[in-house]
C-alpha cells in the first residue's frame, strides 16, 4: 500500500516515488567526531537541522552537500514483499545521487529516508513533490515483521547509531593491553 | 524649495522608516499578548499609529523640502500616498510575520489552516503567530486599513483614504507548545476559525440583537451592583458601596454596556461551538471536554467566555439531536461512550464558587435562547453537517488503516482503486476514537511493553495524525491541480 497515490507513478514495472517534504541538514559544530559507540540521542539532536517546506516552496542541495530527505508516501509493504530504491536517472545525470541505502525489508512501514548527496558542480533546485526515485519490488518467502529503529517514519530519520544492538557487545570487547 | 537638491522618492523614505519601526512593533506585539478582539483591535491600531508617526514626519520634511504646503490641494496628492503606505505597510508587516512564522508550524497544519479559511473567505490574508498563552486567540479585522486611516486622518478619513478594498485579515495566535499535537488542533481548527465564519455570515451578531434584557432583571443586576462595595475605598475611612459612589444613569449605562458585551461574546462562543460540533462531530465535544477538565475550571464565568459546564452541557444536547450518543459498537459505539463518560465527568465534578448576578442571568438569557442558535447553525450547516452514517462509514475505515500503522490521510477503495483525501474532521475523529480504543494495538505493533515506550508510541501516533493531515492535504492539493490548466 502506498499512500497517497499521486498520479502518474506506476511506470514499466516500477512504482515512481516523489520527494517529501522535511529535510535533515548536518551542522557544524565542536563535536569532533561522530562515533557510533558513543552516541545518544542528545548528541544526535545537536548534529542535525531539521527543515520543513510547503508542498509549493524549494530546498536547495549545494555541491557535495549531503541532505537527508524522505518520501512523500508512505509505504506499507506485505511481509513476503520486499523493495528496492533506485535513483531516476534524469537526477543522476545533473549529479545527485539519492539511493544508497536501497532496500526496503518485507513488512515496512513508514516514509522512505533518502540519502541525497550532490556530486555535481551545481546547486540543485529539489521541489517536493518531484519524482525522485522508483522502487522496484521482489516476492519473499513470509517473515516476521521486524519492529526495525525506523519503523513508522513520518520524515527522515537521523541515524540511530545507539540503538544498534551489538553496540554493547562492541563496547564490551577486551581491548588488549598496550 | 521647489526643485532644490536631490528628491527622495517619499515611498521609499516611509518604508525605510517603517521597516525600523517595523521591528519595534514586532517586539511590542510580541511582549503584550493581545487578549481579546476588541482590545486586540484596539491595541493594534495603537501600535501601528506609533508607526505612523514616523512616516507622517517623513511626509512633512518632504512636503517641506518640495515647498509644498500641508494645507494646499497637494494635501490629497501627499494623502494618495500615505495610503499607498499604508497598504505596503500591511503588506511588509504580513511578510515579516509569515517568515518567523514558519520556523514554527508543521507545515501541514499551515496549509490546512489556510485552506480551510480561504475556503470561507477567498480573499482574506492569514497569519499565524506562535504566541506563549496556553489558550487560541483568532482576531478578525474587517477593514484594517479603513480603520488605520479613521485614526491617522480623523478629520476627513472617508475622502483622503478614499474606498480602498482592504482584505479581511485574520490573525491567529497559537500555542506555541502545542504547535505539533495534533489533539489540541482539532480545537483550533474547529472553534477558532468557526469564529471567522461566525463573523462573516453575521450567525451571532444578529441573535445578539434579538436577546433583550427585561426590565425586571436590569432592575435585579442594578441592586445587585449598587450593593457591592468599592473596590479602592481608603482603609481608614467608613465602607462605600458602589451605588453610593456612582449616580443611577452612571451606573444603569454601565451595566447596559456590559450586558451586551457579555451577551455578544457569549452567543458568539457558544455559536462557534455549535458550528464546530455541527461540521465535526463527536471529536470537538471530546476535545473541548479535554481541554476544559484538564484544566480544572468549568464553572468559571468571564465577560468572554460562558463557563465550561454551560458550553460543554449545549455541545452535548447538540450531538444528541444530531443522532449521537445511542449507539453501542462500532466507532459510533466508542464515541457514544465518550459522549457519556463527559456527561458522567460532568456531574460528578461539584459545582463551586458563587458566581456574579450578571453571568447567572446570561446563562438563563442562554438558555432561552438556545433554541434558536442552534436552529441558525443548523440552516447555515445544512447539508455540511457530520451526521451518524457518514462518521460510521469514514471513521471505520479510516481507524483500520491507522490499526495496520498507516496514517489515515486518504480513503481507499481497494477495489475500485481509488483514493480520496480523507477529511480533517474524519481525522480528528479517528484520533480520539483511536486514542480512546486502540492504543494497545499500536503498542503492540511497536512491541512498546514499557512505559517508557509507550510514551514513544504516543508520541509515534502524533506523528501519524499529523502525517494523515499531510497526506490528506497533498492530495486535495494534487487534484485540484490536476484539474486546473491546461490539459496534457
Amino acid at each position: 500500500m502506498i499512500t497517497p497515490r499521486l498520479s502518474p507513478c506506476i511506470q514499466g514495472g516500477t512504482i515512481d516515488i516523489r520527494l517529501g517534504t522535511k529535510f535533515v541538514v548536518g551542522r557544524r559544530t565542536r563535536e569532533t567526531s561522530l562515533d557510533p559507540l558513543d552516541v545518544d540521542p542528545v548528541l544526535a539532536l545537536s548534529l542535525q537541522e531539521r527543515h520543513e517546506i510547503g508542498l509549493s516552496d524549494s530546498f536547495v542541495v549545494h555541491p557535495y552537500q549531503l541532505v537527508l530527505a524522505c518520501t512523500l508516501e508512505y509505504l506499507s509493504l506485505p511481509r513476503d514483499l520486499a523493495a528496492s530504491v533506485i535513483g531516476r536517472s534524469t537526477f543522476g545525470r545533473a549529479g545527485l545521487i539519492s539511493a544508497t541505502a536501497t532496500h526496503v525489508h518485507p513488512g515496512y512501514k513508514g516514509c522512505l529516508t533518502l540519502e541525497l548527496l550532490n556530486l555535481g558542480e551545481v546547486p540543485i533546485v529539489l521541489h517536493p513533490g518531484l519524482r525522485i526515485a522508483q522502487l522496484v519490488f521482489q516476492h519473499q518467502g513470509p517473515s516476521e515483521v521486524p519492529c526495525g529503529k525506523y519503523f513508522l517514519a513520518t520524515g527522515p530519520e537521523f541515524p540511530r547509531m545507539w540503538k544498534d544492538d551489538d553496540a554493547r557487545i562492541l563496547l564490551n570487547l577486551e581491548r588488549p593491553t598496550p | 524649495m521647489a526643485g532644490a537638491g536631490p528628491l527622495v522618492d517619499p515611498l521609499d523614505l516611509l518604508l525605510s522608516n517603517a521597516e525600523k519601526d517595523l521591528h519595534s512593533f514586532e517586539q511590542v506585539l510580541l511582549r503584550k499578548e493581545v487578549a481579546v478582539p476588541q482590545d486586540g483591535q484596539k491595541a493594534l491600531a495603537k501600535i501601528l499609529q506609533k508607526v505612523s508617526q514616523s512616516a507622517r514626519q517623513a511626509i512633512r520634511e518632504e512636503a517641506s523640502a518640495l515647498g509644498l504646503n500641508p494645507q494646499s490641494d497637494d494635501k490629497e496628492a501627499l494623502a494618495r500616498r500615505y495610503q499607498q503606505f499604508c497598504v505596503d505597510l500591511q503588506e511588509l508587516f504580513l511578510d515579516y510575520l509569515r517568515e518567523t512564522d514558519q520556523a514554527f508550524f508543521a507545515p501541514e497544519i499551515r496549509w490546512a489552516i489556510a485552506r480551510v479559511l480561504k475556503e470561507m473567505v477567498p480573499a482574506c490574508k492569514v497569519v499565524l503567530r506562535p504566541c506563549s498563552q496556553p489558550v487560541p486567540r483568532i482576531q478578525v479585522f474587517l477593514n484594517l486599513e479603513r480603520d488605520l486611516c479613521r485614526i491617522l486622518f480623523p478629520e476627513d478619513p472617508e475622502r483622503l483614504a478614499g474606498a480602498a478594498d482592504s482584505p479581511l485579515f485574520v490573525f491567529l495566535s497559537y500555542p506555541q507548545i502545542h504547535a505539533r499535537n495534533p489533539f489540541f488542533q482539532t480545537i483550533i481548527m474547529s472553534h477558532e476559525i468557526l469564529h471567522l465564519r461566525d463573523e462573516v455570515r453575521g450567525l451571532s451578531r444578529q441573535l445578539a440583537g434579538q436577546v433583550e434584557l427585561k426590565s425586571v432583571d436590569f432592575d435585579a443586576l442594578l441592586q445587585d451592583l449598587k450593593r457591592q462595595p468599592m473596590l479602592d475605598a481608603t482603609p481608614s475611612l467608613p465602607p462605600v458601596t458602589i451605588g453610593e459612589r456612582f449616580g443611577e444613569d452612571e451606573l444603569r449605562a454601565s451595566i447596559s454596556e456590559r450586558w451586551a458585551k457579555i451577551i455578544s461574546n457569549w452567543l458568539a462562543e457558544i455559536t462557534a461551538d455549535l458550528l464546530a460540533v455541527r461540521l465535526f462531530g463527536p471529536c470537538y465535544a471530546v476535545a473541548l471536554a479535554d481541554h476544559s477538565l484538564a484544566n480544572g475550571v468549568i464553572d468559571r464565568d468571564s465577560d468572554t467566555h460562558p463557563c465550561s459546564r454551560l458550553r460543554i452541557g449545549l455541545i452535548l444536547e447538540e450531538l444528541k439531536q444530531m443522532g449521537y450518543g445511542r449507539h453501542t459498537t462500532g466507532v459510533l459505539g466508542i464515541a457514544s461512550a465518550q459522549i457519556r463518560s463527559i456527561r458522567e465527568l460532568l456531574a460528578a465534578r461539584p459545582r463551586r464558587g458563587a458566581n456574579l448576578l450578571i453571568y447567572e442571568k446570561a446563562k438563563d438569557y442562554v438558555h432561552k435562547a438556545r433554541q434558536r442558535i442552534s436552529e441558525r447553525v443548523r440552516d447555515d450547516v445544512g447539508v455540511d453537517a457530520y451526521q451518524a452514517p457518514a462518521f460510521h462509514q469514514e471513521v471505520g475505515k479510516l481507524t483500520e488503516l491507522l490499526e495496520m500503522g498507516v496514517p489515515p490521510g486518504e480513503l481507499l477503495d481497494l477495489r475500485a482503486k481509488t483514493a480520496e483525501p480523507a477529511a480533517l474532521r474524519a481525522i480528528f475523529n479517528v484520533a480520539y476514537t483511536f486514542q480512546a480504543s486502540r492504543l494497545d494495538v499500536l503498542f503492540d505493533l511497536l512491541g512498546a511493553k514499557t512505559p517508557e515506550s509507550r510514551i514513544d508510541s504516543r508520541s509515534k501516533l502524533d506523528e501519524l495524525l499529523l502525517k494523515a493531515v499531510e497526506l490528506s492535504e497533498v492530495s486535495h492539493a494534487w487534484k485540484t491541480a490536476e484539474k486546473s490548466g491546461p490539459e496534457g
